[in-house]
C-alpha cells in the first residue's frame, strides 16, 4: 500500500478543486482532511482541506504519509511538495475572471481584504504561477499530471470521471479501478455561480 | 540617429564587424576599485598586470550612480539602463515563496529588460558569465552562466554540499564547475600571511578577522577558478566575470588601511594595515591570468561600479547609524585594452551607463534608444557608432531570458500571495516575516526612487514615494526626499510646507536645515539661507555639498572672496568634487572677464565634466568661458552638447543663438531660436534665466 501515489487535487483557489475532492471522495479515496474548515455558503459541500497543509512551504510532513489519499494543495504550494513520495496532480483550469469574482464574493463574506492589485493584475500574475506551477510539475521525477478544465466536468462530469478513471488506470500501484458513474454523480451543477 | 525595430529585423542581421574589430571581448568586474588606491600601487611596481593594461590601453574614472548600491550598479553596467528600467532595486527584495522568511537576495527574474548576454544570444553569440549581481537563477543563454550564489556552499562531515538548485546553466555543468570550489578551510598560511603577516598570533586571540579574511579569499578564488576553467574550455564570444572581493575586504578591512584612523586601535593597525594592497595585489594576479587566457585578439574591459573611500574621507567606522554605502566613493575605474580599442588614451566623462552601448558596439552590434549612456567612441579605432535601434527589449526571438512566468514583480507576486491567505489556502506568514517583506519593499522603493532623484526625474521620483504605504510616507527619508524634489521643480510653497513640518518634528536635522537654507536661497533670501547653512557648518563642518552650496550664496550676493574660499574647502575635502570645480568655474568668470580669468574657468570647468560629463552647466560655464577667449567655434561645440544634455535650458539657447549671429550663421541662429521656443521650457527656467 506504501508505494501508492499520492493525489494532489491543486488549481487557484475557487477553480472546482473541492469539486473535484468530492468526485474522488466519491470514487473511495480517502481525503486528507481534519474537518477544520466546515461547509459555508462559498462551499455547502465542504472544502475537503487540511489546516497542516497550509503550512507546506514550513513542514512537508502530511505529505509523507499520505499514500494513496487525496490532498488539497494550492497552486502556490505545488513546488514545496516533499521529494520522496509518487504524485498523482489533477490539476484544475477555470476562467480566471470566473475565479477573480468568486474570490471576490468569498473575501467579501470573509471580510477580508485580498491583494492590493487591481484586478487585471492579478489575473495575470495567477497565469503566470499556473504556469510555472505547471512547469515545475511536469519537470518532477515520479509525478503524474492530468489537466481538466472546470467547466468542462461541469458541462459533462461524465466525461471527466472517464478521463480520471482512465489516469487511475494509469498510475503505478494503484490497486483498484475508480467507479466513474458514483464520481460523476458528485459534480453538482447548481453549485456554479460564477459564469 | 535611430532606426525602428521591428518583427522583421533579425538580431544576427544587426552585426556590424568591423575592421580591427577584437575576436571576442571579455568584461572583468572589479567590486569597488579605486584609481585613489590603485595609482600608488601602479607607481611602487605593485600591480605590474594593470599598470601595463593602462600603457597598451586607455584609462578614466567612471562616474557611478546614486544609490551607489551594488546590485543596482551592476545591473545597470549590463543592461544600459537605469534602475527604473531595470528592476533591480536593492540587495534583497520580498519573497513571492511562502515560508522562506519574506525576504530572499535579489533575483535575476526581477530584471525586466535584457542584459547584454542576452542580447547576445539572440545575435546568436556566445558567452559566459560568472558570479555577476542579480544573476540566480541562471538565465538560459547561449553559452555558460554561473550565478552569484553558486559560491555559497559549506562543508559537512567532509563533504561540499552541492551548488544551489539553478546556480548554473546548463544544469550539467554544476557538478564539473563544484569541483572548482576553494573553501575558507583551504585557505592555508601561506596565502594568508601577505595580508597578515601577525596572522599565527592573531589566532590565539579571542577575538580576530583572520576566519573572515579566509572566506573573503575563498570566494574569490572560487570565482577566479570557475572562470578560468570556463574561459579554457569552452567556446566563447563574449565573458563576464565579476569579483566582490575589493568591496567585501573594504568593507572588513578598509578602516585599518594607512594612514590610520584615529577610531582604530594602535594593534589592529599594525595587524590589518595591509589587507587593501593584498587584495588589490591578489586581483592584478588574477588579471594577469585571464589576459593569458584571453589572448591578444580579445578585447578586455575592466570596470569598478563605484570606488571606496581609503583616505581623509573615510567615514567613522564604529558609527553603527552609517550606511555602508556611505564608504563608497562616486567614481569607478575604467581600463581597457586589445583589438579595437586605442592605445595610450585617457577616458574622461563616461559612466556606468556607457559600459553596455561601448560593448555593443565592439561586438558590432548597434546599442538602443532606450539606453540613456553613449558610446564611448573616443576610445574605439572605429569610432562610428552604428546606428541604434529603438530597443532591443521589442525585438522578438529567444534571447536566453527566464520564461515570462517565473519573471514576476516580487512584490506583486507578495500581494498575490495575501489574496492566497485571505481566503484562507495558505498559513499566514508570521509578524516577522510580513515585517521583513514590508521593509525590503520600503527600501526598494526608496532607492528606486532615489536614483530616479539622481537622475532628474523629480516627478517620477514622487510617483514612487506615493506607492508606499501611509507610515512609510511619514517616515523620515520619504519625508525628506519628497521636499528634496519639490525643491529642484521649484514648488517652492509645498517645498516649505513640507520643511517647515519637517523642521518642526526635527528642528536640528542637519538636512532639513539644508535644505531650508537651499529653499530661502532659491527665493532670494540669503541672510536666511546662511543662518540655516551656517548652523550645518557648525555642526558638521564636513558634510558632503556643504561648503558648496555657500559658494553658491556667496556668488549670488557677489562675495566673490567667500565663494572662492567655500569652493576651495569643498576642495580641500574632496578634490574630486564637479560641484567645487563648477562652482570655482564660476567665481572666475564672476570676479572679472580677463583672459587669466576665463583660463582659470575654463581649467576648472573642464575638470568638472572630466569627472561628470552628464553636467550642463558645466558645459554651459566651459562655453562662457570660450567665448571670452575668443574660441566662439568651441563654444558652439560647448553649447550643443549643452543642449543635447538639457533641452529645457534657456540660457544655452539665447548664448547659442547670439554666437550665431556674431558670427553671421543667420539660418542657424534661427533654428536655435525656434528650437527653444519648441523645446516647451517650463515657465520657472524662463524666469530664472
Amino acid at each position: 500500500m506504501t508505494d501508492q501515489p499520492t493525489i494532489i487535487v491543486s488549481g487557484l483557489p475557487r477553480s472546482g478543486t473541492s469539486m473535484m475532492m468530492q468526485m474522488l471522495a466519491a470514487a473511495s479515496i480517502e481525503p486528507l482532511t481534519d474537518n477544520h474548515r466546515t461547509p459555508d455558503p462559498d462551499n455547502p459541500k465542504g472544502y475537503y482541506e487540511h489546516q497542516a497543509i497550509k503550512a507546506l512551504a514550513r513542514d512537508p510532513s502530511p505529505l509523507l504519509n499520505a499514500s494513496g489519499k487525496a490532498a488539497k494543495v494550492i497552486h502556490r504550494l505545488l513546488a514545496h511538495l516533499p521529494d520522496g513520495p509518487t504524485y498523482a496532480i489533477i490539476f484544475l483550469h477555470r476562467d480566471i475572471d470566473q475565479v477573480l469574482a468568486s474570490q471576490s464574493a468569498m473575501l467579501e463574506r470573509l471580510n477580508r481584504s485580498g491583494a492590493k492589485l487591481d484586478t487585471a493584475r492579478l489575473a495575470v500574475l495567477y497565469q503566470n504561477e499556473i504556469a510555472a506551477a505547471l512547469t515545475n510539475a511536469r519537470a518532477r521525477p515520479n509525478t503524474h499530471l492530468l489537466e481538466l478544465t472546470h467547466a468542462d466536468v461541469l458541462a459533462d462530469p461524465t466525461n471527466a470521471a472517464t478521463q480520471l478513471t482512465e489516469f487511475f488506470a494509469t498510475l503505478p500501484n494503484w490497486p483498484h479501478p475508480l467507479d466513474p458513474a458514483a464520481m460523476a454523480r458528485a459534480v453538482d451543477p447548481k453549485l456554479h455561480r460564477q459564469k | 540617429m535611430s532606426r525602428p525595430a521591428d518583427d522583421t529585423i533579425n538580431a544576427p542581421s544587426l552585426r556590424q564587424p568591423f575592421n580591427g574589430a577584437p575576436k571576442r571581448v571579455l568584461l572583468v568586474g572589479w567590486d569597488a576599485a579605486d584609481w585613489q588606491l590603485i595609482n600608488p600601487l601602479i607607481e611602487n611596481g605593485e600591480m605590474p598586470t594593470l599598470a601595463n593594461m593602462l600603457h597598451s590601453g586607455v584609462w578614466g574614472n567612471l562616474a557611478s550612480m546614486q544609490p551607489m548600491l551594488s546590485p543596482m550598479l551592476w545591473n545597470s553596467i549590463a543592461t544600459g539602463k537605469r534602475p527604473d528600467q531595470h528592476g533591480i532595486h536593492g540587495f534583497t527584495e520580498p519573497s513571492p515563496d511562502p515560508g522562506t522568511g519574506g525576504v530572499r537576495l535579489v533575483s535575476s527574474t526581477s530584471r525586466t529588460c535584457k542584459s547584454i548576454w542576452n542580447i547576445l544570444t539572440q545575435a546568436q553569440l556566445r558567452s559566459l558569465v560568472v558570479g555577476w549581481y542579480a544573476s540566480h537563477p541562471a538565465e538560459p543563454i547561449s553559452g555558460v552562466m554561473v550565478s552569484n550564489l553558486f559560491e555559497q556552499f559549506s562543508i559537512k562531515e567532509g563533504i561540499a554540499t552541492p551548488p544551489p538548485a539553478s546556480s548554473v546553466h546548463p544544469p550539467e555543468f554544476a557538478d564539473l564547475l563544484a569541483e572548482f570550489r576553494i573553501s575558507p578551510q583551504e585557505i592555508d598560511v601561506s596565502a594568508i600571511l601577505p595580508f597578515i603577516p601577525s596572522a599565527a598570533e592573531l589566532i590565539k586571540q579571542p577575538k580576530h578577522r583572520v576566519g573572515a579574511l579566509q572566506r573573503l579569499v575563498s570566494q574569490i578564488a572560487t570565482v577566479h577558478a570557475t572562470a578560468t576553467h570556463l574561459l579554457t574550455t569552452q567556446d566563447w564570444d563574449f565573458s563576464a566575470v565579476y569579483y566582490e572581493g575589493i568591496d567585501r575586504f573594504g568593507h572588513e578591512f578598509m578602516e585599518f588601511h594607512p594612514p590610520k584612523m584615529d577610531q582604530v586601535s594602535q594593534a589592529d593597525f599594525e595587524a590589518y594595515q595591509h589587507c587593501m594592497v593584498g587584495v588589490y595585489k591578489f586581483h592584478d594576479m588574477m588579471l594577469q591570468s585571464l589576459l593569458q587566457i584571453a589572448g591578444d585578439d580579445t578585447a578586455v574591459v575592466l570596470i569598478s561600479d563605484h570606488g571606496y573611500y581609503s583616505d581623509h574621507l573615510r567615514p567613522d567606522p564604529h558609527d553603527e547609524h552609517l550606511s555602508p554605502a556611505a564608504w563608497h566613493r562616486p567614481f569607478g575605474v575604467f581600463a581597457a585594452q586589445g583589438p579595437g580599442i586605442t592605445q595610450g588614451a585617457r577616458l574622461y566623462g563616461a559612466s556606468l551607463l556607457d559600459i553596455a552601448p561601448t560593448l555593443l558596439q565592439l561586438m558590432g552590434l548597434p546599442a538602443s534608444a532606450d539606453m540613456p549612456g553613449r558610446v564611448l567612441s573616443e576610445i574605439l579605432t572605429n569610432p562610428n557608432p552604428i546606428d541604434r535601434i529603438m530597443s532591443w527589449d521589442d525585438l522578438p526571438g529567444e534571447s536566453g531570458m527566464h520564461a515570462a512566468e517565473i519573471r514576476v514583480d516580487p512584490a506583486q507576486a507578495r500581494e498575490s500571495l495575501r489574496q492566497l491567505v485571505d481566503l484562507g489556502y495558505i498559513e499566514a506568514p508570521s509578524d516577522d516575516e510580513e515585517k521583513a517583506a514590508r521593509d525590503a519593499t520600503f527600501w526598494n522603493t526608496l532607492n528606486l526612487a532615489q536614483s530616479l532623484y539622481h537622475a532628474a526625474r523629480l516627478p517620477k521620483c514622487i510617483d514612487a514615494l506615493d506607492t508606499l504605504d501611509e507610515h512609510a510616507q511619514a517616515t523620515l527619508p520619504v519625508r525628506l526626499l519628497k521636499a528634496a524634489c519639490l525643491l529642484g521643480m521649484s514648488e517652492h510653497a509645498a517645498a516649505r510646507t513640507m520643511l517647515e513640518a519637517l523642521a518642526q518634528d526635527a528642528p536640528d536635522h542637519l538636512r532639513v536645515r539644508f535644505m531650508l537654507g537651499t529653499l530661502d536661497q532659491a527665493e532670494g533670501n540669503n541672510d536666511s539661507a546662511l543662518e540655516h547653512l551656517t548652523f550645518v557648518e557648525q555642526a558638521s563642518p564636513r558634510l558632503p555639498g556643504l561648503h558648496n552650496k555657500l559658494g553658491t550664496i556667496h556668488l549670488a550676493a557677489k562675495r566673490h572672496d567667500q565663494a572662492l574660499a567655500a569652493f576651495n574647502t569643498a576642495l580641500s575635502i574632496d578634490a574630486d568634487s564637479p560641484s567645487a570645480h563648477l562652482g570655482l568655474a564660476r567665481v572666475h568668470l564672476a570676479c572679472n572677464e580677463s583672459d587669466q580669468a576665463a583660463d582659470q574657468a575654463l581649467h576648472h570647468a573642464m575638470h568638472a565634466v572630466e569627472l561628470t560629463h552628464h553636467l550642463p552647466a558645466g558645459h554651459f560655464v566651459i562655453a562662457k568661458a570660450l567665448i571670452l577667449l575668443d574660441r566662439p567655434q568651441d563654444a558652439i561645440q560647448a553649447l550643443r552638447v549643452c543642449i543635447a544634455q538639457a533641452p529645457q535650458m534657456p540660457g544655452a539657447y539665447e548664448l547659442l543663438t547670439k554666437l550665431y549671429r556674431n558670427l553671421g550663421m543667420t539660418q542657424e541662429a534661427i533654428d536655435t531660436a525656434l528650437r527653444k521656443a519648441n523645446a516647451q521650457i517650463p515657465k520657472a527656467a524662463n524666469e530664472q534665466n
